[in-house]
């Protein structure tokens, strides 16, 4: 036992010590992208107001630091991320970070609920195609996860907006909660649940398509392996083979596939936040680009990259906490 | 070894009775049959690709997905193991009948403990508690010789060598102390060095637990050291039966002396290490073309009818030859008793 | 097809085209998939439609040609209705299956080359230079790709190039591993050894002796990265940021989607075509693979 946590505890070091030259790269990336923007946020500003004088522009970019040489504003620029500070929003006149952490939890929330919604289903139906492989079960399910794998999940939305909410009136079709209603304890977190399965449901279904496929071929895979015989030479019933030994072997792959998908998760979020509502980064994001506040569409950049990065070490711990052969140190 | 003679005089514990397995396109096994008694050591032998290993896996209706049982009868213990329920059948594996395979290295979980895995099958048969499985895999993996099993019992099987795999395996196939063991090569991945210690490890559990064994090998000298009785396949069919002293003392069949001459200084000294089975010309493909002798094509006393007449395996005392020529050939059995007795 | 490739420089010119037996099975075993027709099917009908757009339906289709929101299946001229500016829909579609489609195949061409060009000297240089390539694959890999795409769209000029650019550099990661993992392994083959003992230069071996092996991989990522342009670039103009001058299915949707109570069918109709392109797409993807990587049947 003490054997596992030590193993754990080095693949958690091992990762962390991997992260920080990707969250460097991202910073450079990230500053690089500002620098390559067309046009500063003075120059949107002024555009609007209508009022610009080159005094007034210069006093705005004075306060927003856009006047310094592009090395002083990298140094700036990091020595902000390090009091993690992602610099103040020209276009909302708040600090970046307090922008997107007010955001980042109803982001997080979605994308957790779609993602396990994604992996529980998609495990689900790829163990079932995998037990039935090439009968109609297996035929039917391969084609349904073929449609879940090409439509896009905003459309999906709108389709699910559609049924649901205009058609049967089931279910709210924006929002993250209903506004002004004042609900609290149990009728509040229903009340966000019920917001929730929508937005969560049509951002699942790609990566519900995923893991599917993924489970079924890491299955078909294991089944062969000789210890499944061995499984079955004990007497199990196929349902333990197919869980205790088969289905554990092949979460490996499948885990490992998952924290890849991270990114596009969050990517597809800001879509289908878009599409309902949802109060969260990708809205921000979005709003960001509309009124071209580059502060905080990078800051939602390195913000997102950061969650990706702490999703990998997570499963890189998941991973070493399903595979003995991971020693810490170096794939064994 | 017990004596083969009293061996015969019990009632069989498993019988096979005209066995025919096939894959898609190509039968592996043809009507073979098999009686094994209680306690007794049976080895089946023959190259590789001529069904023995099938024929377990058949038994323990194990077989791959695309394998199929055509026809036959799978007796133990009064039941017919080829018609059972996959319930009933699950309720006898692991119990009354179990299997170790070639591969130690792969036929362990790789994600799961040792212990978890000795556990595995005694609370599923036995209804232990996790705790009292527990106890119980120590004391298995003691009886194994498992050196410091308190320790091992919680490592994962990539910290093991294959000779320690192969005697995990065996601790979960007699952890519920079943009637029948079938051993699949079980020592052909190993070490030479560690090949005779996992052997007499089954050989000493099948005498103290009273279980009745099915050695399947390539391996002359094991069989020539561990067997009570040898049956001798070839491409699906069974070609010789016989006890283990009268066949390597006088072999009928024309195959079962190929593989013997092919394994030099048998009667000198009987190592098992040194008794592979060595050329013999051609190669069993099965792919006959003749309703003959399947190994008619490789055989150096061939003759026009072999060809054309399937041999019928005839009965010379209590030893069985499918071979007619070489039946026709065979001292009579007073004269065999004789040559068994010179051996054992 | 890669033996083909490989040994091609090696049939002299002028000599009658034959196909090795490699690419002869990976057709034989296309030809008798029945999902493999279905998706070449469909996905020709699509490239025929992109191709005679302006021939079935000339003019802009993003000029005002009816009064809005006839419904589809009732008037002849326009067969699947008009949108709120009195659009033709079914113009839209056809049209806009040139967007998707062109930027689609710009934007997998670019990312696989990308992508094979750096996984290809990562995977056969090894050492310093892998180790550096792998970690900006890693970098790539981490940034969310789509809201990357958000970001290189909003700087770079709204144009289908551009997406279509944009889309290419955030999808190449895959491809650049893919590739890199192909070259380790097939570096140390034995026909390698054997070039590079001969002494060709490392530029012959990499393309003339690995890439050709590596290829079916690559046809299969490509053609499943067209899709997911497809996919990208519809959700790009879906939130307004694509060309705003090429009717886009994206795009239709987007402004369809005010409509959603009201008249549904602005939101469902391009979301159909894009759904049938990208099914077609994955099927062909999936087709090639099984004729590319035959699994064996039995053990």
């Amino acid at each position: 036992m003490l054997g596992t946590l030590n193993r754990l505890l080095w693949t958690l070091v091992r990762g962390v010590l991997r992260a920080v030259p990707t969250l460097v790269g991202v910073v450079v990336v990230s500053f690089l992208l500002m620098q390559a923007a067309p046009g500063d946020a003075a120059d949107v500003m002024a555009g609007e107001s209508g009022t610009s004088t080159v005094e007034t522009m210069a006093i705005l970019r004075a306060r927003f630091g856009l006047d310094q040489p592009v090395l002083t504003q990298f140094v700036g620029f990091v020595a902000n991320l390090a009091h993690f500070s992602l610099g103040r929003s020209p276009r909302w006149d708040v600090p970046v970070a307090d922008l997107i952490l007010a955001r980042l939890p109803d982001t997080l929330l979605l994308m957790g609920s779609a993602l396990g919604f994604a992996v529980v289903l998609g495990i689900g139906l790829g163990a079932v195609m995998a037990s039935f492989v090439n009968r109609w079960p297996d035929r039917i399910l391969s084609v349904v996860t073929l449609l879940f794998y090409s439509v896009p999940g905003f459309w999906t939305g709108l389709m699910a907006i559609l049924i649901f909410s205009v058609g049967l009136g089931l279910l709210p079709s924006g929002g993250s909660q209903t506004i002004a209603a004042g609900l609290t304890g149990w009728d509040r977190v229903w009340d966000v649940a019920a917001h929730l399965v929508l937005p969560a449901a049509a951002l699942s279904t790609f990566f519900v398509a995923v893991y599917a496929r993924l489970t079924r071929a890491a299955m078909l895979e294991v089944q062969g392996q000789d210890y499944v015989r061995t499984a079955t030479a004990k007497g199990l019933h196929p349902i333990v083979v197919a869980t205790r030994h088969v289905l554990r072997n092949a979460l490996v792959p499948v885990t490992t596939v998952a924290g890849l998908h991270v990114g596009s998760l969050l990517g597809g979020a800001m879509v289908i936040e878009t599409v309902f509502s949802w109060p969260g980064l990708g809205r921000l994001a979005f709003e960001a680009v509309m009124k071209r506040d580059f502060s905080v569409l990078l800051g939602i950049l390195v913000v997102s990259s950061v969650v990706v990065v702490v999703v990998d070490v997570l499963v890189d711990l998941l991973h070493a906490a399903l595979d003995p052969r991971i020693e810490g140190h170096g794939h064994g | 070894m017990i004596d083969p003679t009293a061996a015969a005089r019990r009632p069989p514990l498993f019988a096979l009775e005209g066995l025919e397995v096939s894959f898609p396109g190509r039968p592996v096994v043809r009507g073979l049959d098999l009686s094994v008694a209680e306690g007794e050591t049976v080895a089946l032998v023959g190259e590789s690709g001529c069904g023995k290993s099938t024929t377990a896996l058949a038994a323990m209706r194990l077989l791959p997905r695309s394998g199929r049982i055509d026809a036959g009868r799978i007796a133990f213990e009064g039941r017919d193991l080829a018609v059972l329920s996959p319930a009933e059948l699950r309720d006898l594996r692991g119990r009354r009948l179990a299997m170790i395979f070639q591969e130690p290295m792969t036929s362990l979980n790789p994600v799961l403990t040792i212990g978890r895995q000795i556990a595995e099958v005694l609370i599923r048969h036995e209804h232990l508690s996790r705790r009292a499985a527990r106890a119980r895999a120590i004391e298995l993996l003691d009886l194994v010789r498992i050196a410091e099993p308190h320790r091992r019992i919680d490592d994962h099987p990539h910290r093991l060598s294959g000779g320690m795999r192969q005697r995990v395996m065996i601790a979960i196939a007699v952890a519920c102390r079943p009637k029948l063991l079938f051993a699949d090569e079980p020592t052909t991945a190993l070490d030479v060095t560690i090949q005779a210690q996992v052997l007499d490890l089954l050989d000493r559990l099948r005498r103290d637990l009273g279980m009745a064994l099915v050695l399947i090998t390539h391996d002359l000298g094991v069989v020539a050291q561990y067997a009570d009785r040898v049956v001798v396949m070839y491409a699906g069919h069974k070609v010789e039966e016989a006890t283990t002293a009268e066949l390597f003392a006088r072999p009928l069949h024309p195959y079962t002396r190929g593989l013997l001459a092919a394994a030099p200084r048998l009667d000198t000294g009987l190592h098992h290490s040194e008794g592979r089975l060595a050329e013999i010309p051609g190669a069993p493909d099965g792919g006959v073309d003749h309703p003959g002798c399947a190994f008619a094509p490789r055989c150096p006393e061939v003759r026009a009818d072999c060809r054309v007449t399937p041999p019928r395996p005839l009965a010379i005392g209590d030893r069985l030859v499918a071979c007619p020529p070489a039946v026709a050939s065979a001292p009579r059995a007073n004269a065999m008793r004789g040559a068994h007795d010179a051996v054992g | 097809m890669a033996e083909h490739a490989g040994r091609a420089a090696a049939v002299p010119r002028g000599a009658r085209l034959r196909l090795s037996p490699r690419l002869r099975r990976t057709l034989g075993r296309l030809a008798v998939n029945p999902t493999a027709w279905l998706g070449f099917a469909i996905l020709g009908t699509v490239i025929g439609l992109a191709a005679f757009a302006p021939v079935l339906f000339p003019g802009d289709p993003l000029d005002m040609v009816a009064e809005p929101f006839v419904r589809p299946f009732v008037a002849l001229a326009h067969p699947l209705g008009t949108d709120s500016l009195g659009r033709d829909v079914a113009a839209g579609i056809v049209h806009g299956a040139r967007a998707s489609l062109l930027v689609g195949f710009v934007a997998a061409l670019v990312g696989t080359l990308v992508g094979t060009a750096i996984g290809a000297v990562a995977g056969y240089r090894g050492g310093l230079v892998d180790d550096l390539l792998v970690r900006l694959t890693e970098l790539f890999q981490t940034i969310p790709s789509f809201i990357f795409l958000v970001v290189l769209v909003a700087i770079v000029p709204p144009k289908a190039v551009w997406v279509a650019l944009a889309i290419g550099i955030v999808s190449w990661p895959t491809v650049a591993r893919l590739v890199r993992a192909e070259f380790r392994s097939l570096r140390r083959r034995d026909f390698v050894l054997a070039a590079r003992s001969v002494g060709h230069s490392a530029s012959h071996i990499v393309l003339r002796e690995i890439l050709p092996n590596a290829l079916p991989a690559i046809i299969v990522t490509g053609s499943v990265m067209v899709a997911s342009a497809i996919l990208l670039e519809s959700a790009l103009s879906f939130l307004g940021m694509g060309d705003p001058d090429v009717v886009s299915w994206g795009a239709m949707i987007g402004s369809g989607r005010e409509q959603l109570r009201t008249a549904w069918y602005l939101t469902a109709l391009p979301g159909a075509a894009i759904v049938v392109t990208v099914l077609a797409l994955n099927l062909v993807g999936d087709a090639l693979n099984d004729a590319l990587n035959p699994r064996l049947e039995d053990r």
